[in-house]
């Protein structure tokens, strides 16, 4: 079984190339969070976008998980893709909540799964990543040899999230 | 004026708001802001409990009996307040530790509105009244890190800790500072939905043999709000006597 759940967008040749490198007999669940990023100042944030972001996208990501999680076969894989904005940011109230809401449940669902033998990890690409700049870490998570591996956050990003230059930015573009 | 309080107007008298006050942690900490010297504003949407901690803390204490999640309620209130040093988001449910298959929507969403959604609502109603040089504390849990069981109070309190980043990150330019604490167990009424003997068994667990006091937390929110940590914003405390170490793998 291979299933994608959550709010990202963009993302339609996901499901094929699961499929692609999955092993048979190892169901893959995909929670894709990576959404376009609207970054609004914490002023002007409203509850509306707030409510959708950080509130109901979660719910319905809980609801979709407690009803395939029990179908998953032991040694499945459960990978998250979340914006790297759970790290914060300016203009990014809304969504580091909501990313980092998805890191502490994946965190743990991980520990909840281990005696199944499922893994349960986040990947988290820079700004705008397209399919392609996480499809390495997609297809490591999905080995076999990865199976220990879990509750963990493989940030893809060219080093970004270390670089202090743009600290400097007072203003949200 | 009464002499006593036009000195203070010189002096500048600090204020603290403090949610869920009533009791545990909050009253813990609104008692330790209270001999800090801070006037203390005591927010919670238990009424009668809020009335009865009055006893506890300084007369002048303003009572606020409202929820965290009604927005308007919140936006009417805090109106109403001086310019505020310190903002404490406290105010939390513990969610029921089950597996994330017997969760229900409905609860999922209570926890996720108190927790996350309570605490981005009093912090964007207090901003506009905070000061430079002004903090807000947000009380997460050693639980953000994970924990098996109750994923959705995890999350709540992963996502409080996001918030605290991303908000840390674009208020600096204002000098607002924004941490949170993230304590272990500590003896409050949250404690009450386990049995003895759980509750016994987990106290083992705690390096320090036993669930700490509110004052212990409390003591820590005072340090992050004091300008002893000037420096410090967008940072977790971990207070749990460094049980989320874990078992370290050598
Ligand atoms: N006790 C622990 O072991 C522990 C550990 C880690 C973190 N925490 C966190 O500390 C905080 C305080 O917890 P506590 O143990 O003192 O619990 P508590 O239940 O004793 O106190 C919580 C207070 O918050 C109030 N409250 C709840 N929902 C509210 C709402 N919607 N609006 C306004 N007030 C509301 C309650 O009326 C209560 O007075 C919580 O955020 C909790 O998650 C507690």
């Amino acid at each position: 079984m291979i299933r994608i759940i959550g709010p990202g967008a963009g993302f339609e040749e996901l499901n094929d190339f699961v499929a692609d490198v999955a092993e048979a007999g190892c169901d893959v669940l995909v929670v894709n969070a990576l959404r376009k990023d609207e970054k609004v100042g914490i002023d002007d944030l409203q509850d509306v976008l707030f409510d959708q972001v950080c509130v109901e996208e979660l719910v319905d990501c809980f609801a979709h998980i407690a009803t395939i999680s029990p179908e998953l076969r032991d040694g499945s894989r459960i990978i998250f893709l979340v914006p790297g904005a759970f790290l914060g940011g300016v203009g990014c109230t809304h969504l580091a909540t909501s990313a980092a809401m998805l890191v502490g449940l994946a965190r743990s669902l991980a520990l909840e799964f281990a005696e199944r033998g499922i893994s349960v990890n986040c990947l988290a690409p820079g700004q705008d990543a397209k399919l392609d700049a996480i499809k390495g870490e997609i297809a490591f998570l999905l080995e076999e040899e990865a199976a220990d591996v879990t509750g963990q956050v493989i940030l893809i990003d060219r080093g970004e999230n270390l670089s202090l230059r743009k600290a400097g930015r007072r203003v949200v573009s | 004026m009464s002499p006593d309080s036009r000195l203070r107007a010189r002096s500048g008298q600090r204020h603290a708001l403090i949610t869920g006050a009533a009791r545990g942690i909050g009253l813990g900490i609104a008692r330790k802001l209270a001999s800090d010297g801070y006037s203390i504003i005591a927010l919670d949407h238990d009424s009668e409990a809020l009335e009865a901690s009055a006893r506890f803390l300084p007369r002048k204490t303003r009572l606020i009996s409202l929820d965290v999640t009604d927005r308007e309620a919140v936006s009417a209130s805090l109106n109403q307040l001086p310019a505020l040093n310190a903002v404490v988001n406290n105010a939390g449910l513990a969610g029921e530790l089950l597996p994330v298959a017997k969760l229900d929507p409905e609860s999922v969403r209570r926890i996720l509105k108190v927790n996350v959604k309570g605490a981005f609502i009093v912090s964007q109603e207090a901003l506009p009244r905070m000061k430079s040089g002004s903090a807000i504390i947000n009380i997460a849990s050693r639980g953000y890190l994970g924990g098996a069981g109750g994923a959705h109070y995890v999350a709540s309190k992963a996502g409080l800790v996001g918030m605290t980043r991303a908000m840390a990150a674009e208020l600096r330019w204002r000098k607002i500072r924004v941490n949170a604490v993230a304590p272990g167990m500590v003896e409050t009424r949250m404690l009450e939905g386990f049995t003895p003997k759980m509750k016994a068994a987990l106290e083992r667990l705690e390096p320090e043999g036993r669930a700490a006091d509110p004052e212990e937390i409390a003591g820590i929110v005072s340090f992050l709000a004091s300008d002893a940590s000037k420096l410090i914003s967008g940072q977790v405390l971990l207070a749990d006597g460094g049980k989320s170490l874990g078992t370290m793998p050598y």
